[in-house]
Formats: structure tokens, C-alpha cells, sequence
């Protein structure tokens, strides 16, 4: 990707028709009970289309961001838009439906471990009220795509830490989000897996999704060359353009 | 291989509890119902047919020649009084009959000295009172003993009522009982299942979505429940009725099913189950809009 910086935030917020920024937030704090902020006046933006990855060391505040940006967590204060959204603004019920376009990763997988992996990665699309022929077509086709075609009924307690990691992906991404957001997902399985799921995301973001990805893997970080927000107690310590742009400040 | 049946939340302990308390809820709810339609009935009966029955006993003299001219005297007298519709003399047989509970059946009637009964029945709008048959009787047998039916069947009335009132107040009891254990089962299942919920609405589940989801598991055990529940109330309250059928329902209330009954307690288990529904559900979304 061509590596130009968004503009800074405005400081009025983007019209949610504008494509122009995918996540906007400006000055933005969460602060936990007993009044710790986790997050201290956040300020960027990211462009459709953009890889980002969000690194800082344990406790910096990345998961809390994630959460964030994905609705699960309410600001304390500041502006937040999400997909041309103030996600406070909206009725529960589309806030919701603002969610289904967001697709997350988590560390911990974070799979209902009674359903197979098929039920585990069509779950969103029976959220949006799809056939069960349909449902079971599309997450067979994504299961095959990241090479779990033979664990459809597989339940997750046996799958290895790499498979969860991909049947975690494939449930993010069924219902073709707009904003992909991976929280450590390397965290947990080796480097080799690491980087077939790092390819996954690549493939995504090759395909327009706007792709987070919150780790502490310098390496990885320091090969893949994207942009890079940098958290430090809360606060956004640095960022960095690198070549394939998408964020800004 | 057997398909497994969907469930989005895993069987826990707090969904295996609800449906076996749901069993007891409706086998108390419907046997209730069932004491209640009949202490109905029997009430309906009792104040439809005004008690206008006088019993007037004769104690026996020394000549038995004696005591039957003074019964002979009482009844010619008691027929001239404008409000009595009938009266009659109950034969020593049946008297006898009326004692065997007491006294077994191989006594002679003849060796007993029994009173000499009438049987004494007042017109409906009759201004007869039974203290005027008294008063009549007792002008020609002064030691004459009248019993007015209307006294104790009041009191007998007065019982029942509380009787039915004891048996709403239990079936009101097992409802809110009911209520309540839906209600704390549903904040247990939410509390046991918080992570797959907070999940479910990270990948964009609605509010209505995740409560279906838990209606829908609580529904499919309330169902079974109810019609389990209902089966069993149904062979007792079937097996009272087999039993009840030598019964004198006019003389006290007998848990005798008929078919109208039966349709009615047939709405107790859907009641149950649509109760149930409805508070789990009502409890879900409260909950679940305490969420972000």
C-alpha cells in the first residue's frame, strides 16, 4: 500500500456518509472503577482500506482501545465515531447492527465450546437472520478457506491453539465486516502459525477490509512495515506511517 | 452420527433445576384448580337449593303404642301448616341404617329404644320458620328435638369458603413461587452464561436476539414440564374422581372432574409455560439493558 497519513482528526466529526475515516476518535478517555484511566485524551483516525497495528507494552491500553472501537466498552469522555457512527447516539438495537459490521479477534479466542466449529463460525450470520442452508454454505466455504474444512464438527476444546485462532478469524470475518479487529492474535500460538494467520489478515485487507491488530510482536510489527499507534499508560505515545499508511492524528 | 440439538447457551445446573420445579408447579397448580372447581360446585349446589330441611326426633317413651299416636298427632298438625311442603316419617329400618357406621349391622332395630324421626321439608319461599315447626312439635311432644339443616349446612358453608380461599391463596402461592424461580433462575443462567453473552453481543447480537435465544431453552423445558406436571395431576385427580363416584357431592365437595373441568385445567400447564416465558423474558431484557 502507498504510504500516505490521513489528515489530522478534524475537529468537527466526519460525516457518517464520508468514507473518509473508518474510526475516529478525539480525545477520547475510559477510566475503570477507582478512577484509573486506561485510555487518556486518544486522538487519531483511520482511513478505510487501512492496516494498523496498535502495540504498547502490558497494560498500555491496547485491549481496552479494541473494545472501544468495537462498542464493548463505553467512553468516559471525548468523541468517538465509529463507521460514520457516534455509537452513543445510537438505539441499543442499531448499535448492535453497527457491531455486526466490526468484526473481532480475540486473544483468548473466546469460542462456545459446546458448538462445533461450524455453529462457532456461523453464529453471526444467524444473528442476521440467515437460512441454516445458507449459513452452513458460507461457513463451510470460509472454514475451507482457512484451511479448516475437515473440523466442521469438530468442537473447539479439541482443536490446537493455530485452529481456534483461524475459527476465531473465520467468525470475524463471515459476516464481511468493514473493520477487523484482532486483539494479540498471535499471542498464543507459534511463530509459524502466527504468520499463516497474519497472512489471513492480509488476505482481508487486500480485499478492503480495514484491518487492527493490537500486539506486542515487535518483530512481526517491525517486518509487515505497516502503520503503527503506540500506547504507553494510556496515552498515544507515537505514531508511525511507515509505507502503507491509513492512520492520522 | 445423531445431530445434537442447537443450543447457543450450554445445559447448566440452574436449566436443569427450572423444569423439575416446573413439574411440581403445575401437578400443585392443577390439583388446586381441580380442589377449587369442585369447592366451586359444591358451593354453586349448596346456595342454589336454600335449606328448607328439618329433622324433628321423638325420644322414645315407655309404650311404643304411645310414641307412635304423638308421632301420628305431630304429623297431622305439621301437614295443615301452609309452609311445609312434605313430611314424612323415616322408617325404624332406616333409621337403624343411618346407626350401622356406629353400631354394626347384627342389632335388632326393635331392641334399641330410638327415637322417631320426621322428615320435615319447607316450601322455598315459605315464612314457616323451623323455631314455628318447633314450637308445633313441641306443643304435642315437649321434649320434641329439632334439628334445622339450614344451621349447620351455614356453618359447613362458612368452612368451605375458607377452605376455598386456602386453596386460592396456595395456587396464587405456587404462581408467585413459580414467578420467582424463573426470575432467579434467569439472572443464574445470565450470570453463569455472562461471558457468551457479553460475547454474543460483541459479534453485534441484538438484545431480543440473546433473549429469544434464552426463552427459546427455557420454553422447550417449560413445555415438557408442564405437560408432565399436567400428566400426573391428571391420573390423581382422575383416580379421585374413579373413587369419588359413591360420593354424595351435594353433601360435601368432592374432587370429581367432569368434562368442562378438564378443559379448564387443560389451560393450567399452557398457563404455566406462557408465565414462565414471559418472566424470563421480561428478566433477560431488563438485564441485558444494563449492558453497554
Amino acid at each position: 500500500m502507498s504510504g500516505n497519513l490521513t489528515e489530522p482528526l478534524p475537529d468537527t466529526v466526519p460525516d457518517p456518509a464520508t468514507p473518509a475515516t473508518v474510526v475516529a476518535l478525539d480525545r477520547v478517555s475510559v477510566a475503570y472503577q477507582g478512577g484509573e484511566a486506561a485510555l487518556d485524551q486518544v486522538t487519531f483516525a483511520l482511513s478505510p482500506g487501512s492496516f494498523t497495528f496498535v502495540t504498547g507494552g502490558s497494560g498500555a491500553g491496547k485491549t481496552t482501545l479494541l473494545n472501544v472501537i468495537g462498542l464493548a466498552l463505553p467512553i468516559s469522555s471525548g468523541q468517538l465515531r465509529v463507521l460514520g457512527h457516534d455509537p452513543k447516539s445510537l438505539p441499543r438495537a442499531e448499535r448492535a447492527a453497527l457491531r455486526r459490521r466490526i468484526g473481532m479477534v480475540f486473544q483468548d479466542f473466546r469460542l462456545l465450546d459446546h458448538l462445533s466449529v461450524l455453529e462457532n463460525v456461523a453464529l453471526p450470520l444467524r444473528m442476521d437472520g440467515i437460512g441454516d442452508g445458507k449459513r452452513r454454505a458460507q461457513a463451510s466455504e470460509l472454514l475451507e478457506w482457512v484451511g479448516l474444512g475437515d473440523r466442521l464438527n469438530s468442537l473447539p476444546p479439541t482443536l490446537s491453539g493455530g485452529q481456534k485462532q483461524r475459527v476465531a478469524i473465520a467468525r470475524a470475518v463471515i459476516g464481511r465486516p468493514q473493520l477487523l479487529l484482532a486483539d494479540e492474535p498471535t499471542g498464543s500460538i507459534d511463530d509459524e502459525i502466527g504468520m499463516r494467520v497474519i497472512r489471513l489478515f492480509q488476505a482481508l485487507h487486500h480485499e478492503g477490509t480495514t484491518v487492527v491488530i493490537a500486539t506486542h510482536n515487535h518483530h512481526l510489527v517491525r517486518n509487515l512495515q505497516y502503520p503503527t499507534l503506540h500506547l504507553a499508560h494510556g496515552h498515544v505515545h507515537s505514531i508511525s506511517a511507515d509505507n502503507s499508511g491509513g492512520l492520522g492524528n | 452420527m445423531r445431530r445434537r440439538h442447537f443450543q447457543i447457551f450450554q445445559s447448566d445446573a440452574a436449566s436443569r433445576y427450572l423444569p423439575w420445579l416446573l413439574v411440581l408447579s403445575v401437578f400443585l397448580a392443577t390439583i388446586a384448580a381441580g380442589g377449587l372447581l369442585a369447592v366451586e360446585r359444591t358451593l354453586a349446589q349448596w346456595r342454589a337449593t336454600a335449606p328448607t330441611i328439618i329433622t324433628i326426633q321423638l325420644p322414645p317413651g315407655d309404650d311404643p303404642k304411645v310414641d307412635e299416636d304423638r308421632a301420628d298427632a305431630v304429623l297431622r298438625r305439621l301437614r295443615a301448616e301452609p309452609g311445609v311442603a312434605t313430611i314424612e316419617q323415616v322408617p325404624r329400618d332406616r333409621v337403624g341404617q343411618l346407626l350401622e357406621p356406629w353400631l354394626g349391622s347384627d342389632f335388632r332395630v326393635s331392641s334399641l329404644p330410638l327415637p322417631l324421626v320426621l322428615h320435615v321439608e319447607l316450601k322455598q319461599d315459605s315464612s314457616t320458620s323451623a323455631d314455628t315447626i318447633a314450637t308445633i312439635a313441641r306443643t304435642i311432644v315437649a321434649n320434641a328435638i329439632v334439628d334445622n339443616h339450614k344451621e349447620w349446612r351455614e356453618s359447613l358453608v362458612n368452612y368451605v369458603s375458607w377452605l376455598r380461599f386456602g386453596i386460592a391463596s396456595s395456587l396464587v402461592l405456587v404462581i408467585v413461587v413459580t414467578g420467582l424461580t424463573a426470575l432467579f433462575l434467569t439472572l443464574s443462567r445470565m450470570a453463569i452464561h455472562h461471558h457468551a453473552i457479553t460475547l454474543l453481543h460483541q459479534l453485534g447480537a441484538s438484545d431480543r436476539f440473546i433473549v429469544r435465544a434464552l426463552v427459546r431453552q427455557a420454553g422447550i423445558s417449560a413445555i415438557a414440564s408442564g405437560i408432565l406436571g399436567f400428566g400426573l395431576a391428571f391420573v390423581l385427580l382422575a383416580g379421585l374422581t374413579a373413587a369419588s363416584l359413591q360420593l354424595d357431592e351435594a353433601f360435601l365437595p368432592v374432587l370429581r372432574m367432569q368434562t368442562a373441568d378438564w378443559l379448564w385445567l387443560s389451560i393450567v400447564p399452557f398457563a404455566f409455560v406462557g408465565f414462565t416465558v414471559l418472566v424470563t423474558a421480561r428478566t433477560a431484557t431488563h438485564q441485558l439493558r444494563r449492558m453497554p
